[in-house]
C-alpha cells in the first residue's frame, strides 16, 4: 500500500517531521517521500542543520539573571494595596518629575503613562482607565503647585498650540477659558499610546481643576459624573475624544462648567 | 486558586523568575526591558491569581500573561526607543570554566537573536520550554500552523548560516 501523498511535503511538513509533531499516517508519507525523491531529501537535511543545540544557548541568558533585583521587586509588591493602585506608583515619581521640569521652564513633551491591562481589556482601560490615570496624577497638585506658575498668556498660548497639534484640535484659551478660573498651563502625556492633554486651571475657592483630552477614538458618550480618588469628575465622548474635568469642585458647578466646554468642543 | 492561592503564586513566581527573565529577554533584547516586562508580568499574576486554573501549569499561565503584557504594553516602547537593537551586553561573557561550551552557545544564542521576534520566541517555547507545537499556538494565541511555519523559516534561516558541508553547528555538533 502506498501512503504517499499526492504533492511533495513542504518545508513546514519537513520540520513537523523532525520535530516528532506528525500524526503516523502523515509521517508515514514523508517518509516515502524521502526514501524517493533527491529534492525532499535536500530540503530536510537543509531543515535539520538548521537545528542548534538551542538549549545550552538559550540557557546563557539565565546567567545573568538579577536575582537580587527581581526577588525584591516580587517582595515588595504590597500584598495590601490594591494592585491599580500600586501601579501608579512609577507614574506619580514621572508626575513629579514633571511638576520639577516644569518649575525649570522645561518644556515636558511626552510622559507614558503605563497601561494597566492587556488584550480585551485594554480596550476597555483606554476607554476608562485613563480617567483612574489622570484622577490619580491630577492628584499631586495643590494651590501652591499652580500659584507658582506665572500667568503669561503668550506661554498659555504656545503651550495650547503645541498640545492641540498633537491631539489634532484646536486648543485656545477663548475655547477653554472659565469663568472664575485662571488657566495656569497645558500639558502633553501619553496614555496608551494615545496623546493626552491636560490643561489645569486654578480655581480661588476649590484649588486645582483639569480638563484632560485624550484622543481615543472612542464613540460619543453622554456627560457622566462620578468620584475619583477623593475628587468629582465629569467626563464625555465627542468626536473621538474624551474630556474629563477633575476637581474638588461641587458636582454640580463642576458639571455646568463641563456643559460649557462640552458645547466649544461640539462643532 | 484558593485563599492561599497569592502566598503560593508569590513562591511559584519566585520560582520561575530565570525563565520569566529569559523569556523576557529574548522578546526584548534589552535588560531593562524585560526588567520591567517581569516585574509587570508579576504585577498582573498577583493581581489576577484567582483566574489561574488550578491542574494547568503555572510557568504556561505566567508565559502567556508574560506573552500578552509584550505584545499589547511594552513592546512598542522598545520598538520605539531601541529600534530592536539587541543589547551588547545581552550575551555572557566568554570566559570561566566552561569557555569551550560556551563558545558554540554563543555562537548559537548570537544566531538565534538575529532571527525576527516572533520566530525567536517561537524557537524559544517549543525548543527550549518544550512545548509541544499546540501548547505554543495556544500560549500564543495564534494557529497551529503559523508555529510550524515559524519554527521552519528559523530552520531555513540557521541553516544557510550552517556551512555548506552541514558541518557547521548542526545539532550540538561543535564548530570544527
Amino acid at each position: 500500500m502506498n501512503d504517499k501523498s499526492e504533492h511533495p511535503p513542504g518545508d513546514v511538513e519537513l520540520t513537523a517531521f523532525l520535530d516528532g509533531e506528525l500524526s503516523g499516517e502523515q509521517r508515514t508519507s514523508v517518509q516515502e517521500w524521502l526514501n524517493e525523491d533527491d529534492d525532499v531529501r535536500a530540503r530536510l537535511s537543509r531543515l535539520a542543520s538548521g537545528g542548534r543545540p538551542f538549549r545550552e544557548a538559550f540557557d546563557l541568558l539565565t546567567e545573568g539573571v538579577p536575582y537580587s533585583r527581581l526577588e525584591g521587586m516580587l517582595a515588595s509588591i504590597d500584598r495590601s494595596k490594591p494592585v491599580a493602585a500600586r501601579r501608579w506608583q512609577v507614574s506619580l515619581l514621572a508626575g513629579a518629575a514633571v511638576i520639577a521640569a516644569f518649575v525649570l521652564g522645561v518644556v515636558v513633551d511626552r510622559l507614558v503613562l503605563p497601561a494597566p491591562t492587556t488584550g480585551i481589556e485594554q480596550r476597555e482601560a483606554v476607554s476608562e482607565n485613563w480617567r483612574q490615570a489622570v484622577a490619580e496624577y491630577f492628584g499631586l497638585n495643590t494651590a501652591d503647585t499652580l500659584a507658582a506658575v506665572p500667568d503669561d498668556d503668550a506661554a498659555r498660548v504656545r503651550e495650547l498650540k503645541a498640545v492641540g497639534d498633537r491631539l489634532n484640535l484646536s486648543l485656545t484659551m477663548p475655547r477653554l477659558a472659565l469663568s472664575g478660573l485662571t488657566l495656569k498651563r497645558a500639558d502633553l502625556f501619553s496614555f496608551d499610546g494615545h496623546p493626552l492633554a491636560e490643561v489645569l486651571y486654578l480655581d480661588p475657592q476649590d484649588g486645582p481643576v483639569a480638563l484632560c483630552i485624550i484622543a481615543n477614538g472612542a464613540p460619543d458618550t453622554a456627560i457622566t459624573t462620578e468620584r475619583r480618588e477623593d475628587r468629582n469628575v465629569v467626563f464625555w465622548q465627542s468626536r473621538g475624544r474624551g474630556f474629563l474635568l477633575i476637581g474638588r469642585t461641587a458636582p454640580g458647578k463642576l458639571r455646568q462648567r463641563a456643559e460649557t466646554i462640552a458645547a466649544r468642543f461640539s462643532s | 486558586m484558593t485563599d492561599s492561592g497569592p502566598e503560593q503564586l508569590r513562591s511559584e513566581l519566585r520560582s520561575h523568575l530565570a525563565r520569566l527573565w529569559r523569556y523576557a529577554l529574548v522578546l526584548s533584547t534589552n535588560r531593562d526591558v524585560a526588567q520591567d516586562l517581569v516585574q509587570a508580568t508579576c504585577v498582573r499574576a498577583l493581581e489576577r491569581a484567582h483566574q489561574f486554573q488550578p491542574g494547568t501549569r503555572v510557568d504556561r499561565w505566567l508565559f502567556a500573561i508574560l506573552h500578552s503584557i509584550w505584545l499589547n504594553e511594552l513592546r512598542a516602547r522598545r520598538v520605539r526607543t531601541g529600534q530592536g537593537v539587541i543589547d551588547a551586553d545581552l550575551l555572557p561573557s566568554g570566559d570561566g570554566d566552561r569557555a569551550e561550551t560556551n563558545i558554540l552557545a554563543r555562537q548559537v544564542l548570537s544566531e538565534v537573536l538575529t532571527l525576527p521576534e516572533a520566530q525567536r520566541e517561537t524557537v524559544l517555547l517549543v525548543y527550549v520550554e518544550g512545548l509541544s507545537y499546540r501548547e505554543a499556538a495556544e500560549l500564543l494565541e495564534i494557529p497551529v500552523g503559523t508555529v510550524m511555519s515559524r519554527l521552519a523559516a528559523a530552520r531555513a534561516t540557521l541553516g544557510r548560516l550552517a556551512r555548506p558541508d552541514g558541518s557547521a553547528v548542526a545539532a550540538g555538533k561543535r564548530r570544527q
